[in-house]
């Protein structure tokens, strides 16, 4: 049996040495997640073809959510995540992740800019270029978020 | 027809006024909007940065305070020209209709019946007075019309037509004349409400100095009009009289 940990570092050893003594093994691509509450992650676990990449929350630009496919941009390149949009919420830093629509969650670090639309939207441009709207459902979420 | 489509053009011409101002302001608050909301993101959400309300928002509220100071600023005006209009007082104006009319059922020598006035005659010795009054006050035409016809054929030399009038603050005497036979002197009350006096001096020597006091007239005609509310007029020369 394999399991991913979403735990905090301090807890992370104690709590993976429990689980490897009673035979479950600690793997990031496991399906099954055990995690910890109020814990926000560090890194993130994507595909990129074949290949399996640790990405760093700190390097992510935003994430967008397509039909069954979750995307992460980061560093001008696009990942596949395998957690959905709501689980990414939970366990995603909140001061610094906010979701903006009900397809994507954005890196406050990496807005460029923000314009305002007439009706009640904003329209974000991401360093990395991509530009990104913040739909009327979560308008007063993101002003309250920014105190703006 | 024409004041109430230059009503109409008043209106729009405001409106748009109004619209364009706070498309205006809207236009500079969204780029202010635009500043702040972009500098709290480059400061962190620490900053001390006010938040501010929305441009739709602004706009809505901009509109309705437009509209709002619009309506009061109707309301003051229609107040202050009310009361002006009170204190307004209406005077009679006494004119004479020349040819320019001639084709018209107010030229000279064509009266008769004129439609919307009641007709009434007045004969002296040698003049006959058509008096045509208006049957419904207030209207867009003379409120009293009065023509002054010879009964024998000879050229009467000048008339004097003078009308008198007198309210609680003022007395005035207006003054026309005519050097031809015939004519048509035309009495607008404007809107005055009370007692007229009409007079009519003929001198029949055209080189009579009408100016003079010492020149007495040939012959004097003479109506006494009570204008009351709602138009009615009463006049004892002409056998009107009005409970």
């Amino acid at each position: 049996m394999k399991i991913r940990l979403l735990v905090s570092d301090e807890h992370y050893d104690a709590i993976a040495a429990e689980l490897i003594k009673k035979g479950i093994d600690i793997d990031d691509d496991a399906e099954l997640i055990l995690s910890e509450k109020n814990v926000t992650v560090t890194h993130l676990i994507a595909r990129r073809g074949d290949e399996i990449y640790r990405l760093e929350t700190k390097d992510i630009s935003h994430i967008e959510s397509f039909a069954h496919d979750i995307a992460a941009y980061c560093g001008g390149e696009e990942y596949r995540l395998s957690e959905p949009l709501r689980r990414l919420c939970e366990i995603l830093d909140p001061k610094e992740f906010i979701r903006v629509s009900n397809s994507v969650i954005v890196s406050v670090s990496h807005i460029k800019s923000i314009r305002p639309a007439l009706s009640q939207k904003f329209t974000l441009t991401m360093k990395n270029g991509a530009k990104v709207d913040v739909t009327r459902t979560y308008y007063y979420i993101f002003k309250e978020f920014l105190g703006i | 027809m024409g004041a109430s489509k230059a009503g109409l053009i008043g209106v729009f011409v405001l409106l748009l006024i109004v619209v364009l101002t706070v498309a205006a302001a809207f236009m500079i608050y969204k780029a202010a909007y635009k500043r702040k909301i972009n500098r709290r993101l480059a400061e962190g959400r620490e900053a001390e940065i006010k938040p501010m309300m929305s441009p739709v928002k602004f706009v809505v509220i901009t509109l309705l305070s437009a509209l709002g100071a619009l309506f009061l600023l109707w309301i003051i005006l229609l107040a202050v020209f009310a009361a002006d209009k009170q204190k307004m007082v209406h005077y009679p104006t006494l004119y004479t209709i020349d040819e320019s009319l001639e084709n018209s059922p107010l030229s000279r020598n064509e009266y008769g019946e004129i439609k919307g006035y009641r007709h009434y005659t007045k004969e002296y010795e040698k003049v006959l007075l058509d008096v045509y009054i208006q049957e419904s006050f207030p209207g867009p035409f003379p409120s009293v019309m009065i023509s002054v016809k010879s009964r024998e054929s000879f050229d009467y030399g000048k008339m004097k037509a003078e009308v008198s009038f007198g309210n609680k603050n003022r007395t005035g005497i207006l003054y026309g004349s005519r050097e031809e036979e015939g004519g048509l002197l035309v009495l607008d009350n404007g809107g005055y409400k009370g007692d007229i006096t009409f007079t009519c001096d003929l001198f029949y020597d055209k080189n009579a100095v009408t100016m003079e006091p010492d020149v007495s007239p040939d012959e004097s005609c003479r109506l006494d009009l009570s204008i009351k509310e709602a138009g009615v007029v009463a006049c004892p020369q002409l056998g009107i009289t009005v409970e």
